[in-house]
């Protein structure tokens, strides 16, 4: 593989570029060395060809280095570094002229797909075409086609479609994932914006594909042509499907930003962002604001002003977590904002300028503060990133109130009457703490639609406009106002005729809203009358509350690992007890299966040594650990039982592979029970007991394991990837995870069947269970129950509903009779594009 | 008039010492079209220099010389590292295993180095840049020496032909290095790198004449 070295003359530039270029390395770790910055503290700028020299040896190999710097001494340097090389090595060196960022990017995608020097480095030089392209300069536009290969006219290319659902969509990281994976093929790949066929470009080159620029819901088309066309198109698909690889990312909030609306406002109204949608009526109301006064002020005692800095931090922060932790009772995804105002608090770069500050200008703690609290803000408002310059909205907000902590002013007001609030801006705590019943709608001077407090404002449902600008000054508080957060319109002092026309409006959004709230908890029915359960998979007690605002009809896998991971020493009897109890509440008497503790090599605890294993994934883990850990497995199951007193909990035990396992783990369980019973500890009558199909033996020996469990879950991630002994997470074989194929789906009918023997019922939790191909053919096995993330909830079950379950039973026969999951998947999309149609 | 091994420390060390006098100064013209650094760059490369002579003080004039060039490479930080690095290494290897030289020789080894020097920096005369006061240096005293002058004379006049090319380039446009960001702006302004060269033979002045 080629190797990179980074030439600087910051060790920080040099050390963010590596960060940025691990980002987009995938798999395949690139080798890269940096030489940068000089060994003198107080002038730390330089380059050094002795270094450069060891950089490039670290890295070498007879593949190549390529050498990436930046200006100046560091092209000198670099060069002289080449000319200390033995001679025979010298060749193999190339020092690259392409800007050091954007060349370091393109050149570690190249070479971690094993690409040649030469390749890597014209990757490298034409890396400034995507840039350049969105800056409306086509100077290297040239350089990115010439890079294209030529395509064979001759053979027909085989197309489809894949919307980008990635919030920042194809930004570095995914589109470093699509080339890798489009890098696999040895088809001829081109994508292009749907409907611009004609500005095609090659999927296989990261510049090119970045040049795209495309962003979150556009659809772009996939053009594959050669031996493995169709191969590559459904990697590419799948990829599509786990969000380029950003699945973990947050998901947007339940309710998508609209677009921006252009054109003119019609008279008597404002036009700003649609930032909210819905519509509002109401008497314009303004927040009061007001800032903290701050004076330099000289101090004696640098160490004082510190601590009073410290105290303020710490009440914040501890503010802040409450608040946090409230707003994810209701939505734990928008939660994740205040994690960004937790770690500015904790940011030690921060902490150190105030800190030099506060010592070397003795000046006061609040006006260090404020000035570093500025610089920041500044830096992010200087970024051309709308998403970006949204943050400093945030660490502005969050300044303010470590400021007026320090001063004891109050900071923000209240609104007097419920009414359209009018705001310069809203900071997202302020959004979080408004009155949901006083504040009808929204509209601000400044603000976009992806700041924070717009997302807050979508997941609270309250209508908001954002950045309408400066005329926003010529409302009177008690105007009366028109929010219409679909058109992004304000209307001021609207006539009769507009009035009556918005009221009709709003009546139908609140029922529409309601009944889209009321049909997702609705249970989900196949056109014929099957019931389907449709349930969630958490890991957390704030997933519990998702679940439920995602209408779970239950927990079909509570993942009990986040209780025991990052921690120096087991939890507790009674804090498990307490959790499981708190999430069963939650829950509101809907089913919930506990799945018990499922880590190993891959996920060590530190209190429990574990011996290093080859190959962790085939090693000690889930219940072949617990059942050499039994203190620690009793203890799990005394606070499930303890916790199944008036709720209705299941236990479920992950990866049994052999009868002997099951025996053994019921056997502790029916110990622990009598142990409970003996002391009078309450718990419930029954407990339902089931075990997890991870494991191709317990698939194919369901049929021994069936009378001996209540039911079966199977496990499709861990299935598929002990099926086609391909490892999750390696995108080098992420074309053979495919639930589909019909390895998979012989077991999945074997254990289905041999369940409905015994009169037992099956689950399917892994991600299988929320794809939309996948649904159709899992229930005609005869799936029962399905589990997922709660947001994948509505959608699946709106598919249920439009499905029948006789259908579904031709489907699956058929698809266990395909060749590939390929196949499968062609033939569940014919025959779901025929039942739309017909 | 031979040139021992000792008069090659002495050199050294007065240059060094004129560098650390001239810190300030050199940073200042810096400022005005570079990045202000070239005086301390300098300096705290030919500390370098000078604390690390005494291991090799009882090597040859070759070894000497080319310890300098790596020390420099590895401290000065900017680009007059690799730029004077490569005037010593190549001076050095001129010199391999001599123990004295004869001005004339000297003067040789010298024009290597330049050479050295215009190829790593892919600099020519009139590019505002060390090349100005070096090469007018190195043909006054190749010329002083065909004309058979007495070599103290010589030195001397090789040391002005750099001060005159050192101040030729205060007109002059930057063609390279961070100045040439400035273009015209640069003109006026007196380069940094041409006056380090010129200290450098000024330092073979008043090491080797008084």
């Amino acid at each position: 593989m080629v190797g990179i070295v980074l030439v600087s003359h910051s060790s920080l530039l040099a050390a963010g570029i590596v960060e940025m270029a691990r980002m987009v390395m995938q798999q395949a770790p690139v080798p890269i060395a940096v030489a940068a910055g000089a060994d003198d503290p107080e002038h730390p700028l330089g380059t050094d060809a002795a270094k450069i020299r060891r950089a490039i040896e670290e890295v070498y190999s007879d593949d190549g280095v390529l050498v990436l710097m930046d200006l100046g001494s560091a092209i000198l340097s670099a060069e002289m570094a080449v000319d200390f090389l033995p001679e025979d090595k010298r060749a193999n060196v190339r020092l690259c002229a392409a800007p050091i960022v954007e060349g370091a990017i393109a050149a570690v995608v190249q070479a971690s797909l094993g690409a040649s020097l030469d390749r890597v480095e014209a990757e490298a030089l034409g890396s400034l075409a995507g840039k350049s392209e969105s800056l409306s300069n086509h100077v290297y536009a040239a350089v990115s086609e010439a890079l294209a290969p030529s395509a064979g006219a001759a053979v027909r290319a085989l197309e489809i479609q894949l919307t980008v659902t990635n919030r920042l969509g194809l930004h570095a990281r995914p589109a470093a994932l699509l080339v890798q994976t489009a890098g696999r093929f040895r088809s001829d790949i081109r994508i292009a914006r749907a409907g611009q066929a004609a500005r095609q470009v090659n999927a296989k080159s990261f510049n090119a594909v970045a040049s795209l620029g495309i962003r979150q819901h556009e659809v772009i088309t996939v053009a594959a042509r050669g031996p493995d066309a169709a191969e590559a198109l459904a990697a590419l698909q799948q990829l599509a499907a786990e969000k380029f690889g950003e699945s973990d990312e947050l998901p947007e909030a339940s309710q998508a930003a609209p677009p921006v609306s252009g054109g003119e406002a019609p008279a008597g109204a404002l036009r700003g962002a649609a930032a909210s949608p819905g519509y509002a009526i109401g008497p314009a109301v303004m927040l009061r604001q007001v800032e903290p006064q701050v004076e330099r002020r000289p101090i004696d005692d640098p160490d004082a002003e510190m601590s009073r800095l410290r105290a303020a931090l710490d009440a914040v922060r501890e503010s802040t977590r409450s608040l946090r932790d409230q707003v994810a009772r209701q939505h734990p995804y928008e939660a994740a904002i205040f994690d960004a105002y937790l770690m500015f608090l904790d940011d030690p770069e921060v902490l150190t300028r105030v800190q030099r500050m506060i010592e070397e200008e003795r000046v006061n703690a609040e006006w260090a503060w404020r000035k570093t609290v500025d610089e920041s803000a500044r830096a992010f408002e200087a970024i051309e990133d709308e998403y970006m310059r949204a943050r400093a909205v945030d660490i502005r907000d969050i300044g303010a109130q470590v400021l007026s902590r320090l001063t004891g002013q109050t900071r923000s007001g209240s609104i007097d009457q419920a009414g359209i609030l009018i705001a310069p801006d809203l900071s997202p705590s302020e959004t979080a703490y408004l009155d949901r019943t006083a504040v009808l709608g929204i509209c601000t001077e400044r603000g976009s639609p992806s700041s924070h407090s717009a997302i807050l404002a979508r997941t609270l449902g309250i209508p908001a406009v954002t950045g309408v600008g400066a005329a926003i000054a010529r409302i009177h508080p008690g105007t009366t106002l028109v929010v219409d957060g679909y058109e992004g319109l304000v209307w001021i002092a609207p006539d009769d005729q507009v009035v009556a026309d918005y009221t009709e409006r709003r009546a139908q959004w609140q029922a529409a809203r309601e009944q889209a709230r009321q049909s997702s908890a609705m249970p989900a029915i196949t056109k014929d009358g099957a019931h389907i359960e449709v349930a969630a998979n958490i890991g957390s007690l704030a997933d519990a509350h998702a679940a439920v605002e995602h209408g779970a009809d239950g927990v079909g896998l509570l993942r009990t690992e986040f209780l025991f991971l990052n921690r120096t020493a087991a939890p507790d009897e009674d804090e498990q007890y307490e959790t499981y109890a708190a999430i069963a509440r939650v829950m509101e008497g809907r089913p919930v299966i506990v799945r018990t503790l499922d880590v190993g090599g891959d996920k060590p605890l530190a209190y429990i040594p574990l011996g290093r294993e080859e190959n962790p994934f085939l090693g000690q883990r889930a219940i072949r650990l617990c059942l050499n850990q039994p203190d620690l497995f009793a203890t799990q199951l005394r606070a499930i039982l303890r916790a199944s007193a008036g709720h209705r909990l299941k236990v479920m035990f992950p990866m049994i592979a052999d009868i002997g396992e099951l025996r053994r783990a019921r056997a502790i369980l029916g110990a622990v029970a009598d142990g409970l019973r003996a002391q009078s500890v309450p718990m419930a009558d029954s407990i339902e007991v089931g075990m997890m199909v991870e494991v191709p033996s317990a698939a194919l020996l369901a049929h021994v394991f069936a009378p001996e469990i209540d039911f079966f879950s199977i496990g499709s991630n861990d299935l598929i990837q002990y099926t086609l002994a391909a490892e999750r997470g390696n995108a080098a074989v992420v074309h053979l995870q495919d639930g589909l194929h019909p390895a998979v789906l012989v077991q999945i009918q074997h254990v289905v069947q041999s369940a409905q023997r015994a009169g037992k019922w099956v689950s399917v939790c892994g991600e299988l269970a929320a794809d939309h191909d996948a649904v159709p053919v899992l229930i005609g096995l005869g799936i029962q129950k399905l589990s997922m993330s709660p947001g994948a909830i509505p959608q699946v079950k709106e598919l249920i509903r439009r499905l029948t379950l006789a259908e579904a039973r031709q489907w699956a026969s058929q698809a266990l009779t395909m060749e590939s999951a390929e196949a499968v998947r062609r033939f569940i999309r014919s025959r779901q594009e025929a039942l739309a149609e017909g | 008039m031979p040139i021992s091994r000792d008069d090659v420390i002495a050199w050294l060390s007065v240059y060094g010492q004129l560098l650390e006098d001239h810190r300030e100064y050199l940073t200042q013209l810096d400022s005005s079209i570079g990045d202000a650094d070239h005086g301390v760059n300098m300096d705290r490369g030919f500390k370098a220099v000078l604390g690390k002579l005494p291991t090799v003080a009882d090597k040859d004039i070759g070894t000497i010389l080319k310890s300098v060039g790596m020390t420099l490479v590895q401290t000065v930080g900017g680009a007059s590292g690799p730029l004077y690095g490569t005037f010593f290494l190549q001076a050095g290897a001129a010199t391999a295993n001599k123990m004295e030289l004869s001005l004339a020789e000297w003067a040789s080894a010298v024009e290597g180095a330049i050479n050295g020097l215009m190829a790593r920096g892919k600099a020519n005369i009139g590019d505002k840049t060390m090349v100005d006061a070096l090469v007018p240096a190195l043909h006054a005293l190749k010329q002083a020496i065909a004309d058979g002058i007495d070599e103290h004379e010589a030195l001397r006049q090789s040391a002005s032909a750099a001060e005159q090319g050192m101040k030729n380039t205060i007109p002059l446009v930057a063609k390279k290095g961070r100045a040439s960001y400035l273009a015209e702006r640069s003109a006026g302004h007196q380069d940094p790198g041409a006056t380090s060269s010129y200290l450098m033979f000024k330092a073979m002045v008043d090491a080797w004449t008084k």
